[in-house]
């Protein structure tokens, strides 16, 4: 066996041109990864804020609605077990978008049975994710526009593995989008949609942390079911909603639900 | 042969000038990519460690003031003592003005030869920012009191001392702090600066000059009846913590609620001047942040201030109580001086401390204090109807109807004007800003015990703004709370709070805001 000496040529030969270029260019892929990460901290931070925002600002609407809460303000939704419904606004409707940050406003939703002195509130904090109308913050001249509130709407639930919604009206369709909450009207359940699926890509996947979807048993509601569709997506509310021109488009408004606390309805 | 010496003498030739200059260029540019990684790596480092501060900050404050306001869910008689057992509740508003930082000082070098100090630092390029527009080189440095019944802790003890004593009842304080100057003695009021306080030879400032140095504080005075052996109430007997030893506490000098003593001691043990007993030992106070616990029940408190009220009806008791001047505030030196057992003093004025970089503190309230045309919002009689105020945007139009918010003059919606007191009762009653119950009731009301010099239909556009030393202070009584049915009290107190960074990382700093519901009838 015999060492073979290495020629001279290659034992001092140095890098390639080409070699230090490509070392460099990885360098710089590096450094672009690096920097990548950096929003992402930034974003959480910000979002860390904007949770306690609204965190903050669901408990300020539950106040206010405690103290202006009346019997004509807050009509029974139906007999006990009573359904859920969207609380208008009434002599706060013009306290729904926060004075401290506008790209937030926050929505009632309730339940009050016939005779009952209390009723059951939920409040749902919304945070304006895009500009829209030529606006980033929410307008108090479309308090009348339904189109980025809670909506009631009509969708087929399914008891199953996993559990999937399926919207049967076409806004509602388009206007629903992962991170959305839809709650059951009948029950008050709260679920989160969490992707589509299905051949037609139009049937949602919950979130693994929602409520199961239980459907009345022996005699299971009739479907489709009664929900209302909350935050979603949002849309130009100055101009009608067409699937085309005007759809409702980029991620969920929602940012905090406020589970259900009990109020005096005097 | 001639190849072998072709070989050697590449072999032994450098890089040529081209390549030399394209590795120069890649080793700048390399160098320029790294300056720059780091460089935004430190600044979103900083930037999100500011925010995180302040967040905590808020958080701290929000829990707190959720426990003290609202109490415990699991104990629904916990909270803010409805107003049958409230001793009272103060509100004291004030704004001063200061620099942000050092880097906002130097930034205005002719202040301090100034002889008017608080118009030079509010003046920004010539123009000076009207004292009602807040948060540049103008703060909020509100003061809130109000009586609390929860679980409260013992923080402050006797030198070698660990006391396991909770009480049910407090008197709650939230406020900006007075801190210690480093420099004099440390039981002296002189040695801890108002936030903002200018410095001067002899009484330096170095660590509340400036508004990101500022520290919100917190201080619960735990309340307990003295008790005898016998078990009756004692103004000169004893408090006993857990292991049966007697509690250092602020001394009430009067032998039943009823009996007037001599004048300044009407409000022990819970005055401001208040001091530890007995024996009387004056040289211990309650604006040290000493001690935390007062020899008196809620209840007795109570009593006591109802009878001060009936005997003193001019007696101006909000100057007097914790909380309703701003020269007055709570000690904190956040620097333990000292270590071992005989260090408590030192240690009591640490714990006050809720978050530093507090650049505002603003408290407001919303109740029933006038009657209104349900319509238009105007208001028709100064008395209360049992409707909690509100505000009517576009009473013609789509008509918008808003809670209305009371309190020292502030622009809300931000078009740069404030209402004041001689604006139309149509705008009045339009505007959603913040104002004194004073100028839309078209008088001042008894709970207003201070109220800011009312200059015109604007408070911004008005001469000067607001007058600098202009205070905004309410509160009320037992004899305010007794009137029944619709007493004009607040149903709903509104506190906004900024905490920002010193090194000026967070240029608006961070401002959340808390609304919370108070008794109402």
């Amino acid at each position: 066996m015999t060492n073979r000496p290495i020629p001279l040529r290659r034992r001092f030969r140095g890098f390639t041109f080409t070699e230090v270029l490509f070392a460099v260019m990885i360098l710089g892929i590096g450094f672009i990864l690096i920097a990548a990460v950096l929003p992402v901290a930034i974003r959480q931070s910000r979002q860390n804020v904007d949770e306690q925002t609204a965190r903050n600002l669901a408990g300020e609407a539950l106040a206010k609605n405690k103290l202006v809460a009346k019997n004509v303000t807050m009509s029974p939704t139906g007999a006990a077990p009573a359904p859920w419904s969207v609380w208008e606004w009434g002599d706060l409707s013009g306290d729904h978008i926060s004075t401290l940050d506008r790209r937030f406003q926050w929505h009632v939703l309730y339940s009050r049975a016939i005779g009952d002195p209390s009723a059951k509130v939920m409040v749902l904090v919304t945070r304006l994710p895009k500009e829209i109308g030529g606006s980033n913050v929410y307008q108090q001249s479309w308090l009348n526009n339904g189109a980025n509130r809670p909506q009631i709407a009509l969708a087929d639930l399914t008891d199953g593995s996993p559990d999937t919604i399926k919207f049967t009206d076409a806004e509602m369709k388009e206007r629903a989008v992962a991170g959305a909450y839809v709650v059951n009207s009948k029950s008050g359940d709260v679920y989160r949609l969490a992707a589509l699926s299905g051949a037609t890509a139009d049937t949602w996947t919950l979130d693994p942390t929602s409520a199961d979807i239980v459907l009345t048993s022996p005699t299971p509601n009739p479907s489709p079911f009664n929900v209302i569709l909350l935050g979603a997506a949002p849309r130009d509310p100055t101009v009608a909603w067409d699937a085309t021109t005007n759809p409702h488009e980029g991620p969920s408004q929602d940012i905090y639900l406020l589970p259900p606390q009990g109020i005096s309805v005097p | 042969m001639n190849d072998m010496r072709m070989k050697l003498r590449r072999r032994s030739t450098g890089f040529t000038l081209v390549e030399v200059m394209v590795s120069l260029a890649l080793v700048l540019l390399v160098l320029l990519a790294v300056n720059t990684i780091f460089r935004t790596t430190a600044d979103t480092v900083g930037a999100g460690q500011a925010l995180s501060g302040a967040l905590r900050n808020q958080k701290a404050l929000g829990t707190n003031l959720a426990l003290d306001i609202l109490g415990n869910s699991e104990d629904t008689g916990s909270g803010i003592a409805i107003p049958a057992e409230a001793p009272y509740i103060l509100i004291s508003s004030q704004r001063v003005s200061a620099f942000m930082n050092r880097q906002d000082e130097l930034s205005d070098p002719d202040w301090a030869s100034a002889a008017d100090k608080d118009l030079r630092i509010r003046t920004i390029g010539g123009t000076a920012t009207p004292v009602a527009i807040y948060n540049t080189r103008n703060h909020r440095v509100d003061q809130l009191s109000f009586f609390s019944k929860g679980s409260f802790t013992r923080q402050t003890a006797d030198n070698g001392l660990v006391a396991p004593f909770v009480s049910p009842e407090a008197m709650i304080w939230y406020g900006h702090l007075d801190v210690y100057d480093g420099a004099g003695s440390e039981t002296d009021a002189g040695s801890y600066p108002d936030p903002g306080d200018y410095p001067a030879a002899g009484n330096p400032n170095p660590d509340n000059f400036y508004a990101s140095d500022w520290r919100l504080g917190r201080m619960a005075i735990l309340m307990k009846d003295p008790v005898d052996a016998g078990g009756a109430v004692d103004h000169d007997g004893m408090i006993l913590d857990a292991n049966g030893l007697n509690q250092t506490h602020f001394y009430h000098k009067w032998v039943t609620p009823t009996a007037l003593t001599v004048a300044g001691e009407e409000l022990s043990p819970l005055s401001f001047s208040s001091a530890i007993g007995p024996p009387i030992d004056l040289n211990v106070t309650m604006p040290q942040s000493r001690y935390d616990l007062a020899g008196v029940s809620m209840v007795n408190y109570r009593a006591r201030m109802k009878q001060v009220m009936t005997d003193m009806p001019l007696y101006e008791w909000w100057n007097n109580a914790v909380g309703g001047t701003h020269g007055r505030r709570f000690w904190c030196n956040p620097l333990v001086s000292g270590m071992g057992m005989n260090n408590s003093a030192s240690m009591a004025r640490t714990v006050g401390q809720l978050g530093r970089g507090s650049t505002q503190f603003m408290v407001e309230f919303a109740g029933d204090f006038v009657t209104q045309n349900p319509v238009d919002g105007k208001m028709t009689a100064a008395t209360s109807d049992g409707i909690l105020d509100f505000v009517v945007q576009d009473p013609t139009g789509v008509r918008i109807h808003s809670i209305r918010w009371y309190g020292f003059p502030r622009d809300v919606n931000g078009d740069g004007i404030i209402t004041g007191s001689a604006a139309t009762d149509a705008d009045k009653a339009a505007s959603v800003d913040v104002f004194p119950v004073r100028d839309f009731a078209n008088g001042t009301q008894a709970f207003e015990k201070v109220v800011p010099v009312s200059t015109g239909a604007d408070y911004v556009a008005a001469v000067g703004g607001l007058n600098p030393t202009d205070r905004y202070v309410c509160g009320w009584n037992p004899t305010q709370f007794d009137i029944a049915p619709n007493a004009p009290r607040p149903w709903m107190i509104r506190i906004l709070a900024t905490f920002t960074d010193r090194n000026g990382r967070l240029v608006d700093g961070l401002t959340q805001q808390y609304v919370f519901n108070l008794d109402r009838p």
